[in-house]
């Protein structure tokens, strides 16, 4: 029994003492290359940080409005935001790196969807900003449209405009990603149709209104009309 | 420089007059109904105080639908109505051409001074389609002062109705007049006399497919002569009377345009209006006289709503574009007109600030120009809404004081225009976080009178 057990203790410490004789190396080339990553990443976000201004970007932030898209402006100076981004992906390549010295299979294919999907994701990430720059910048023309026309709630019409705009860029990132594309664009289409229902039904019950108003007064109309101009006087 | 961009039409009008001493221009979209008129007093004028120039009369009109053009070529002056003490010696040529480019009255002008040039006239007047209230005498007081008395730039000083040209007496009038020292009275009435020197001057520029080209014409021209120390008169012309505006035309587009030119040629003549400290008189020619005016129909309630409505939605625009003291001044007037209606008064300084607040904004860029002046309409609104109240029952002398006032507080406002010009960029970002976290914390300069 004793025997048996010492046998079997032998041979699993001998596995053990296989496999760590196998990944050890190869564990130490990967910490290697994680630290080598890690000094690497902090080294050019310091440099990054203290060199790069980046004032013209800045500027395109707060102009475009996703700095204040993101709710967070203070952070999304550009030379942290190109900071951390550099960072990043110093630390995510490192890994990368340290992955494939294990030359296992499954490693190798982490390694390799990884790979395939960083561009993707770069150009996702890269569509969602372009997105959200749009959907702000027409968020706010429709704001500003629809307080100079007098319109009811014209929040709700900025933000109508913003969650289209910025809900069609998910739609399109996800499609690239290939991330349940057909659950997104069938999500955005469903609020797209209801939202046109909604402002169809709106506007038919309105018109219907403004249309009897408008035969039951046809005489003094454009009398009224000249009144309620706002631009008379320029 | 820019190209000549004469359309194929003005060269074969070129072909049949070859030289012109005086060009006539009038630019016109749709104005079949009232460019007769103008054609009319236009020709009068030249055979009647011009008999020994060639003249030529240029359409430029903007592809109107409604026969302008033909109406332009048909019009026949009356001749046995028009008792003249000269004989015209040479024609009154008339041409109606369609100008290519961005629509718009600044490409009409650009052809006009295109067919000056070519012309070699000496000097050139333009005058608007719509007017109802042109005469001949219009054409003399134009072109004289350029052809006899050497100036380069006669601007039109009329009679308007209190309440009718507000871009001009709140904003366009006061600023021009601080900012180049000189007191043209209507820096944007769209009725020029302009000598040769000049009109190759404005032609030699390269910004003419900007906002110039469409309602920015009049201050661009206008601006241009003040800046460059070309010799600008005026010449009183009487009233000002033209057609009712299209309804369906989007009139707020004029406010942008006209301040967005405004703010953009203020920054390109920054070294000049600096060093200018005061205002002075210009020349004024021909006789004043009172006339009677139509009235202009306001609509102050919904001024007001507008106004009320930009508070409660575009503070964090307008925190990006002024100084937190002014913002704090507009939303407490806003609560102050809530909680008592009768008051709402739009003090000059307020006002003054507001409109250096934007021209900075518009340099700096805080963000989307378009979306900067289109956010002014709301405040804009308030300020004459609360120039009709303050005015309702004033006689033109009172408000002409009352205007006078506001040239004098954006004369005074100056020293601090400049100061604040060169000031960096004021952290917008932290300007909007403070005015969504409930407003500024430095106690207003501007207390609003209630």
């Amino acid at each position: 029994m004793s025997a048996s057990f010492a046998q079997l203790w032998e041979r699993t410490m001998g596995s053990i003492a296989d496999h760590m004789a196998r990944l050890l190396p190869p564990m130490l080339v990967a910490l290697i290359v994680l630290a080598a990553a890690y000094v690497l990443a902090r080294l050019a976000h310091w440099v990054l940080v203290h060199t790069f201004q980046g004032r013209a970007f800045d500027r395109f932030l707060s102009q475009s409005g996703i700095a204040h898209l993101l709710r967070r402006p203070r952070h999304w100076r550009s030379a942290r935001l190109v900071a951390d981004a550099v960072y990043a992906l110093v630390l995510v390549v490192g890994l990368l790196v340290a992955l494939s010295a294990f030359d296992s299979s499954a490693t190798t294919r982490i390694v390799e969807t990884v790979a395939v999907l960083l561009p993707k994701l770069a150009i996702a990430v890269v569509l969602l900003l372009a997105g959200a720059w749009l959907a702000q910048f027409l968020g706010r023309s429709t704001l500003v449209w629809a307080v100079n026309e007098d319109l009811p709630r014209p929040r709700h019409w900025g933000n109508a405009v913003r969650a289209l705009i910025f809900g069609l860029t998910v739609v399109v990132a996800a499609d690239t990603l290939n991330f349940a594309p057909l659950a997104f664009l069938g999500t955005y289409l469903l609020l797209v149709a209801g939202l046109v229902l909604t402002l169809s039904l709106a506007i038919g019950l309105a018109g219907r209104e403004t249309l009897r108003r408008h035969l039951s007064q046809e005489p003094a109309h454009s009398e009224e009309r000249e009144h309620a101009s706002l631009w008379n006087h320029l | 420089m820019a190209q000549p961009v004469l359309p194929e039409e003005a060269l074969r009008c070129l072909n049949e007059v070859s030289k012109a001493d005086i060009v006539i221009g009038i630019p016109s979209y749709n104005n079949a109904r009232t460019i007769g008129h103008v054609v009319r007093a236009a020709q009068a004028g030249l055979s009647k105080y011009f008999p020994q120039y060639t003249s030529v009369i240029v359409n430029s009109d903007g592809a109107s639908t409604d026969g302008t053009r033909d109406q332009v070529l048909r019009t026949e002056i009356e001749e046995s109505h028009l008792l003249l003490l000269t004989t015209p010696l040479l024609a009154v040529h008339r041409l109606a051409v369609p100008y290519d480019g961005i629509p718009g009255k600044g490409s009409a002008f650009r052809l006009i001074f295109e067919l000056a040039r070519a012309l070699g006239a000496q000097a050139c007047a333009v005058v608007d389609a719509d007017l109802r209230s042109i005469t001949p005498e219009w054409i003399s007081l134009l072109v004289r002062p350029v052809l006899y008395c050497g100036h380069d730039f006669v601007a039109p000083y009329y009679h308007r109705h209190k309440f009718d040209g507000t871009i001009t007496n709140s904003i366009v009038y006061p600023l021009t007049r601080s900012l180049y020292g000189r007191q043209v009275r209507q820096p944007i009435g769209g009725d020029f006399g302009i000598s040769a020197k000049l009109v190759s001057r404005y032609l030699e520029r390269d910004d003419w497919e900007t906002d110039v080209a469409r309602f920015g014409i009049d201050i661009w021209l206008t601006t241009i002569a003040l800046a460059e120390g070309y010799r600008v008169c005026q010449s009183f012309l009487g009233a000002k009377l033209h057609d009712a505006k299209d309804p369906g035309a989007d009139l707020s587009a004029m406010l942008h345009q006209v301040v967005g030119s405004v703010f953009q040629l203020m920054a390109e003549y920054e070294r000049q209006w600096r060093t200018v400290d005061s205002s002075s008189k210009v020349d004024l020619f021909g006789f004043r006289f009172d006339v009677g005016l139509e009235p202009v129909a306001v609509n102050v309630d919904r001024m007001i709503q507008t106004f009320l409505q930009g508070c409660d939605n575009l503070p964090e625009i307008w925190a990006l574009a002024m100084q937190p003291a002014q913002l704090s001044a507009w939303l407490a007037l806003a609560r102050r007109f809530r909680d008592h209606p009768p008051a709402f008064v739009v003090e000059d300084e307020l006002w003054v600030r507001t409109i250096h607040d934007f021209a900075r904004a518009h340099r700096r860029r805080p963000l989307e120009r378009s979306h900067l002046l289109r956010s002014l309409t709301p405040l804009y609104l308030a300020r004459v809404a609360s120039f009709v109240r303050d005015t309702w029952d004033d006689g033109a002398a009172e408000v002409e004081d009352k205007i006078e006032r506001l040239c004098r507080c954006f004369e005074q406002e100056k020293p601090a225009l400049r100061a604040l010009w060169n000031q960096g960029p004021s952290p917008p970002i932290e300007a909007a976080e403070r005015a969504e976290a409930g407003g500024p914390e430095r106690k207003p300069e501007v207390e609003v009178k209630s």
